[in-house]
């Protein structure tokens, strides 16, 4: 009790808005913690997955003979053996009621639809000896057409992905704010329009890339199953789990240890967990799998993935008129746990900032013969953002004016809040003037103009650009109801529970799963503050469905937003318990009690109180208590938000192109964002820094690229183009801090500001360093390849290495080759 | 993948015709391969590929599934699997002749899937790889073509199997360091008898030699071959021709090696830089010394399959990659089998 | 990621590692920092029968000065050829192509004579070997031999290297009079193999360039010399001018591949910029 009597002499300082170093870091960083892989349990079997190399085939026959009777091999599992109890992966996101889901077998069945697909299991006793009989598994294919193409695939009489369906598209999902009352009718105002500006974007197919591969370990104990995995989602997983395989909930336990990195791409059930629970329930013996590199990049879930086409309308005067956004999706060969429901979430983000009159939505999902897509830092959101912010960029060079007034005249104003959007969404708060001209200072904008201005004149083969993206964003995922009208299998409260133990330490448990982003310390700093007892008294428990039964985990920047709310709602339902024990051990009326700094004081009589970490122990003795409460300050909460937040922020990003090679190098970026009340400035910059370099690296870096044959060519990190901070810039950061009304801490969330903001931000200074040379477009990631040939080629710089290699695209290379022939008829070789 | 290669050969189109379904002609054009099994028209077989320390072992089935005499339109389906299970890859091999006068222009459409983990890299290298490969077969397909019906065969039978058995055998003395390899190559090849055997060994010694050789050469571009009639003009390395200034005396010195049959003076002073180890690599041009038209004497001379099977060693060692393998494995196999049911 | 069962050998000296090499079975590879085998190994698209691993061979550590050469042992490092006094005084050019090979954790294990001998030319040291005209010393069972990087480097990860032989050394010769030496490498990414590097050594002479050898990298199946260029070069005035003109054929004799980075004509393209770049760089224009 030493620390609470210092204490009750000085101030403390306040943990919220403190840097702390995160107490997570050291076992994360040195790997010296419970990771999945890191599991060993008696007896434990390891798993292989034998996968397709063709995209799209009949399994013909496999033969598992030689693999069952490999060294150390203890079964063999087709899909056929598993097809009775395998179910299908779990789809949460109907998005429309008519959707078409095809059905996803963890192990394939009768046909495989992407590069990777499971198709056979194997049990044994070591890894090795698991990794050795994969390669005696003998699969014959009948070989399929793949559907690769997504305009390909949506066009009349198509390749079909999947035989049994009458096309490629999964559904036709359409938002229009004139059907819906949010906005006037988009025809007619497109028909209005002085000025209509069209444009073709590709989002690119992004992989997640998460540091930790995906693993799981199941433990079967009578007809009880415990799971680890490296999940951001073990409460989601238990849920579904259960429905899919059939083994009861309250037998199911769910325990996601420390994850390394998710991004979403760990948000999701995944066939290799359904696999290794129902292996386990046959056998009876802890089993494990893990997946290599390769695998993990190859059949972990992609992200991105849209074309979109959008129409974007104004008068002469720069006041936009109309929106109209058309939206190609791929899901890939199967719809996993909310593949269609990315680009919905994102429908209603394409307005952004800006104060359109009308608009409409509408966007097919289309299936393909690749790894299905799913969630990937944004979610939709970046997707809508880089449209939006590219096509004002167009807009404003088609109306002749500077891309900044452009939106500045077209945005919502700092007094304007809270303002309801054409979409129909409320934004809760903020001041997009104020954030653009703090970022335009950081920057240093007026020199930068000065010196573009002089490498246009003098012709510097090193052009500079500036850009800008004015972005917000949908955060705090997500108010059960409005989850409930978009047909989300789910709700998006959060649960979160305080006990106070009897030597006055604290847990605290949290239902949201963190998976690397520093819930410990900041949640440890929340209830720090709200209880008053020091940072080190509190420990956060977390991702163990034993201990934390209920939550919604982590995704869509709603930790904070709603898991940290649950936590200091339950904080204030501690204290509240505490003050009727206080009042009677104080012999104090409740009302005299005033709660400061973790003391409960009679109201004029210094030197008096008690504190709660006190009243705890108390508590635990319980040999004086009132007469009409529990012997309990223990509590509870779950919060249910009323609205989304809304974060927004001004990223300015200062590109070179080297107009030589078509290299380009970001020279400065700035950003200043508004994330609402921020409660650890360290983990807040930590977290834009990371999401930064994501949506830098999708502007400039990452794509994966499938071959003609649908073979994934982006299948290492060698070609998977993963930045490092060597190649990133420094970045300037700042904030604005408008906090968000609708929760007690006033945070809006944070985790993927970055990646949502940079992207176009990126793009559209590149574009600004080169459209004086007449660069319209250019294709994501922007290539030095991409680069110099739309410089010199026109065009957007088009698909990677279409000519000439397997690399994309199925390409026709002529080779010659003979002789008794002149060279010119042959046109020389290659 | 599409591939694709057009020559023009210069005799009429039925001759050229003729010449194309001699699989056991054509076939030494293709490099690498070896047969498991013959079943009807179905056979196996194994190509062995072999890039750096890539290594693959791809095993398969081919067929000619159409002949059109009509269309002059032939059709070879192959498939194999990597022995590891690191994918698989097919090739459909569309042969079409035309007639251009006195002339004939052969398109050789490749159509080429190859799926695993050699496809999963973005390093051009397949496409590449599989160009020069069958641009190596094409060169080679067109001599034999050429050379038609009467098979310029007098002046290659004339200067081949002399120029070879003798180099050859001092050869095999010299290399016996190399003899477990080139065991190891023939043991690919299904021998019929032990002597066949022996004679294919002896001459496959002698196109290594040859080939260490030309090594030094660092490669010369254009190499004719053995077939005057039929000069190949290969495509394989004007880059290091070009950049071989830095070592240009050994270029004249050895390019003979490659082309004629004074192959045995630098064939056999080969072994004296290079005692015990040759090169296990040849470079992709020495081949075309290797295709002495066997169409007349064949039966005669040592087995084509041989030196192919060498040759195609040292070519896939440079260039391999399971397109190739798979090409190779149907070209191939259609020839063995062809042979054996002669027998 | 488990690579296949193979058998493995440590020799401590070049004759064992000969000798294991020679009783290794059909396919022996050797493993030097195994900074590309490995990989190939884990992914099975390589099981070698046995695995000679070079790392406890003493002899072929460090670097010498042997008069008018100096002399890189094959199992030297790239950190430790970073840091090599004899490398930076003598071949700059050394330093500098090594310094940007792949990242850090790379350079610790990866060695300076396993590079050359994986021969990929897309790798940033077959390229410098051949513009400083560097020499391979190669041992066999039966003794050693000097190949020129000219012909060292054969084709597609190829090399002189016959069946059984190791690279011991190699020597790169030291250079008389006043040179100027550039490496221009050009990737998407730090750590990323080069798209097209070019190496250039230059020797002025009275405000002429009196000697030009530049090396290409990743423009065809084996590191190259724009001997065009050089050609062009030699007694040509050290002007910007003079010197971007010559290097305008810098993609003359090359035949560089398409992938994902990078199409033929647009290597082609970089090779002539940052041949103009690395020959300025080097002449100190």
């Amino acid at each position: 009790m030493t620390a609470v009597e210092d204490r009750s002499t000085e101030a403390p300082e306040r943990e919220i808005g403190k840097a702390r170093r995160r107490k997570e870091d050291a076992r994360l960083i040195t790997g010296r913690t419970t990771w999945t892989d890191n599991m060993v349990l008696p007896g434990m079997l390891h798993l292989s997955v034998v996968r397709s190399p063709v995209a799209h085939a009949k399994i013909a026959s496999i033969d598992v003979s030689a693999a069952q009777q490999s060294p150390g091999v203890v079964a063999v599992y087709t899909g056929r053996d598993l097809a009775e109890e395998q179910g299908s992966i779990p789809c949460a996101w109907p998005v429309t009621p008519d959707m078409v889901n095809p059905g996803h077998p963890s192990v394939a069945v009768e046909e495989v639809n992407h590069v990777g697909e499971a198709v056979a299991v194997i049990v044994a006793r070591s890894k090795v000896a698991a990794a050795d009989a994969i390669e005696l598994v003998d699969v014959d294919y009948d070989l399929l057409p793949p559907v690769l193409d997504m305009e390909e695939a949506v066009a009349e009489g198509a390749q079909l992905t999947h035989d049994h369906l009458e096309s490629n598209t999964s559904y036709h999902f359409v938002f229009d704010a004139g059907e819906a009352g949010t906005g006037a009718d988009t025809d007619q105002a497109f028909a209005d329009a002085d000025v209509v500006v069209s444009r073709r974007f590709v989002n690119q197919r992004l992989i997640p890339a998460f540091m930790e591969p995906r693993s799981v370990v199941v433990q079967p104990q009578g007809d009880n199953f415990t799971m680890w995995s490296a999940t951001q989602i073990p409460h989601v997983l238990r849920v579904m789990l259960a429905m899919v395989t059939g083994v009861p909930e309250h037998k199911l336990r769910i325990i996601a240890p420390d994850v390394g990195g998710g991004f979403g791409g760990k948000l999701q059930v995944n066939p290799e967990e359904v696999i290794a629970l129902l292996v386990a329930r046959r056998l009876g013996k802890p089993v494990k799998w893990t997946e290599t590199r390769s695998e993990s990049l190859m059949t972990a879930h992609h992200g991105r993935d849209q074309i979109q086409y959008v129409d974007i309308a104004s008068d002469r005067e720069g006041n936009v008129k109309a929106l109209r956004v058309r939206l190609l999706a791929d899901m890939g060969a199967y719809l996993r746990l909310i593949t269609p429901g990315v680009p919905a979430l994102g429908a209603f983000m394409f307005p952004a900032i800006y104060k359109f009159p009308a608009y409409r939505f509408e966007c097919d999902g289309v299936f393909t013969n690749k790894v299905p897509t799913d969630a990937y830092r944004g979610a939709g959101r970046p997707e809508a953002t880089f449209a939006i912010e590219r096509a004002m960029d167009e807009l404003a060079v088609e109306l002749g004016m500077d891309a900044l007034e452009l939106r500045r005249k077209n945005w919502i104003r700092a007094e304007e809040f809270p303002f309801t959007t054409v979409a129909g969404l409320e934004y809760d708060s903020g001041d997009y003037e104020t954030a653009t001209q703090q970022a335009l200072e950081l920057i240093g904008y007026d020199e930068l103009r000065e010196e573009q201005r002089r490498r246009r004149e003098s012709n510097d083969p090193v052009q500079l650009g500036i850009g800008f993206s004015t972005f917000t964003e949908m955060c705090g995922l997500a108010p059960s109801r409005v989850l409930g009208s978009l047909s989300y299998g789910a709700g998006g409260w959060e649960s979160a529970s305080i006990r106070m133990l009897p030597t006055g330490k604290v847990e605290v448990v949290t239902g949201s799963t963190p998976h690397g982003q520093g819930h410990e310390t900041a949640w440890s700093q929340l209830v720090a503050d709200s209880l008053g007892v020091p940072f080190e008294d509190v420990e956060v428990l977390h991702g163990d469905t034993s201990v934390a039964p209920k939550g919604m985990d982590t995704y869509g920047s709603r930790s904070l937003v709603v898991g940290g709310t649950a936590v200091v709602k339950a904080a204030d339902k501690v204290i509240a318990k505490a003050r009727k024990v206080a009042a009677h051990l104080l012999e104090a009326s409740e009302d005299d009690l005033e709660f400061e700094n973790g003391r409960f004081s009679v109201r004029g009589t210094p030197g008096t109180g008690m504190g709660i970490q006190e009243i705890a122990l108390a508590v635990f003795a319980a040999h004086n208590y009132p007469e009409d409460v529990e012997p309990s300050i223990d509590a509870e909460a779950t919060f249910d938000p009323v609205n989304f937040s809304f974060p927004h922020g001004t990223h300015i990003c200062a590109m070179e192109v080297d107009t030589e090679t078509g290299m380009v190098k970001i020279r400065k970026y700035a950003s200043v964002d508004d994330v609402g009340t921020i409660v650890n400035p360290l983990i807040v910059e930590g977290q834009m820094h990371g999401g930064l370099a994501q949506g830098i690296a999708q502007a400039l870096y990452e794509e994966a690229v499938y071959d003609a044959d649908g073979n994934l060519t982006t299948g290492t990190f060698v070609d998977y183009l993963v930045p490092s901070a060597a190649d990133l810039p420094h970045f300037d950061t700042g904030n604005t801090v408008h906090p968000a009304p609708g929760n007690p801490i006033g945070a809006k969330g944070v985790g993927e500001a970055g990646c949502i903001a940079s992207t176009p931000a990126v793009v559209n200074a590149a574009l600004d360093a080169v459209r004086h040379l007449g660069v319209r477009d250019i294709r994501m990631p922007l290539t030095p390849e991409r680069v110099w040939r739309a410089l010199y080629e026109g065009g957007d710089g088009g698909d990677r290495a279409t000519a000439g290699t397997n690399a994309y695209g199925g390409a026709s290379t002529e080779t010659t080759a003979g002789v008794s022939t002149d060279a010119s008829s042959l046109g020389g070789d290659r | 993948m599409q591939l694709e290669n057009s020559f023009t050969v210069p005799v009429p189109i039925d001759e050229a015709w003729r010449v194309l379904l001699d699989i056991e002609r054509i076939a030494p054009c293709m490099p690498g391969a070896a047969l498991d099994s013959v079943n009807g028209d179905d056979f196996t077989g194994r190509v062995k590929v072999k890039l750096g320390p890539i290594n693959l072992t791809y095993q398969g089935k081919a067929s000619f599934v159409e002949k059109d005499e009509a269309a002059h339109k032939a059709v070879i389906d192959g498939r194999g699997k990597d022995q590891r299970g690191n994918g698989t890859a097919n090739a459909l091999i569309t042969a079409q002749l035309k007639a251009e006068g006195a002339t004939t222009r052969v398109d050789v459409l490749t159509d080429l899937n190859i799926t695993g983990r050699p496809a999963q890299f973005g390093r051009g290298v397949m496409t590449d790889v599989g160009n020069k490969l069958l641009g190596q077969f094409a060169d080679k397909l067109a001599a034999q073509l050429g050379a038609g019906d009467e098979v310029a065969a007098a002046p290659a039978k004339a200067a081949s199997p002399p120029a070879k058995k003798t180099p050859a055998k001092k050869a095999a003395a010299a290399v016996a360091g190399a003899a477990e390899e080139v065991a190891a190559s023939a043991e690919q090849v299904p021998g019929d008898n032990a002597a066949a055997q022996k004679t294919r060994k002896t001459a496959a010694a002698a196109k290594k030699t040859a080939a260490a050789a030309a090594d030094k050469a660092a490669a010369s571009d254009t190499v004719p071959a053995a077939s005057d009639t039929a000069p190949a003009a290969s495509d394989t390395a004007p880059v290091a021709a070009s950049a071989a200034p830095a070592a240009p005396a050994t270029t004249p010195a050895t390019t003979p090696a490659v082309a004629t049959p004074a192959t045995s003076a630098p064939a056999t002073s080969a072994p004296a830089t290079t005692p015990v180890a040759p090169p296990v690599t040849a470079p992709a041009t020495t081949p075309v010394a290797a295709v002495p038209p066997p169409a007349g004497p064949k039966h005669a001379e040592p087995e084509p399959i041989d030196l192919l099977e060498v040759a195609g060693g040292a070519a896939l060692t440079r260039y391999a990659a399971p397109l190739a393998g798979a090409a190779a494995l149907l070209v191939v196999v259609t020839l063995v089998v062809r042979r054996r049911r002669r027998r | 990621m488990i690579p296949a069962p193979f058998a493995y050998a440590r020799p401590t000296t070049v004759d064992e590692a000969l000798q294991a090499v020679a009783e290794g079975g059909d396919d022996v590879k050797i493993l030097a920092g195994g900074q590309s085998l490995i990989p190939v190994m884990r992914l099975r698209l390589a099981a070698p029968e046995t695995v000679v691993d070079l790392s406890r061979v003493a002899e072929l550590r460090g670097v010498r000065d042997d008069g008018d050469a100096i002399v890189i042992g094959a199992m030297t490092t790239h950190a430790d050829v970073l840091r090599d006094p004899l490398v930076q005084q003598y071949a700059p050019l050394i330093a500098e192509a090594t310094e940007t090979v792949a990242d850090r954790q790379v350079r610790a294990r990866g060695t300076f004579g396993g590079a050359l001998a994986h021969a990929d030319p897309a790798g940033d040291l077959p390229a410098v070997a051949l513009a400083l005209d560097a020499e391979f010393v190669l041992a066999g069972l039966d003794g050693r031999r000097t190949v020129p990087a000219g012909e060292f480097f054969v084709d597609y990860l190829t090399t002189a290297l016959g069946e059984g032989e190791l690279l011991v050394e190699i020597r790169v010769p030291k250079l008389a009079g006043e040179w100027g030496m550039r490496y221009e490498k050009f990737n998407r990414v730090a750590q990323a193999w080069s798209i097209v590097a070019v190496a250039a050594v230059v020797r002025r002479e009275n405000g002429h360039i009196a000697e030009a050898r530049i090396g290409l990298t990743n423009m065809g199946t084996t590191p190259l010399r724009a001997g065009a260029v050089e050609a062009a070069l030699a007694g040509a005035e050290a002007s910007p001018e003079a010197v971007a003109a010559a290097a305008r054929s810098a993609a003359e004799g090359t035949s560089p591949s398409s992938d994902l980075n990078a199409q033929a004509d647009y290597r082609e393209h970089l090779a002539q910029v940052l041949t103009r770049r690395a020959v300025a760089a080097a002449a100190g224009l």
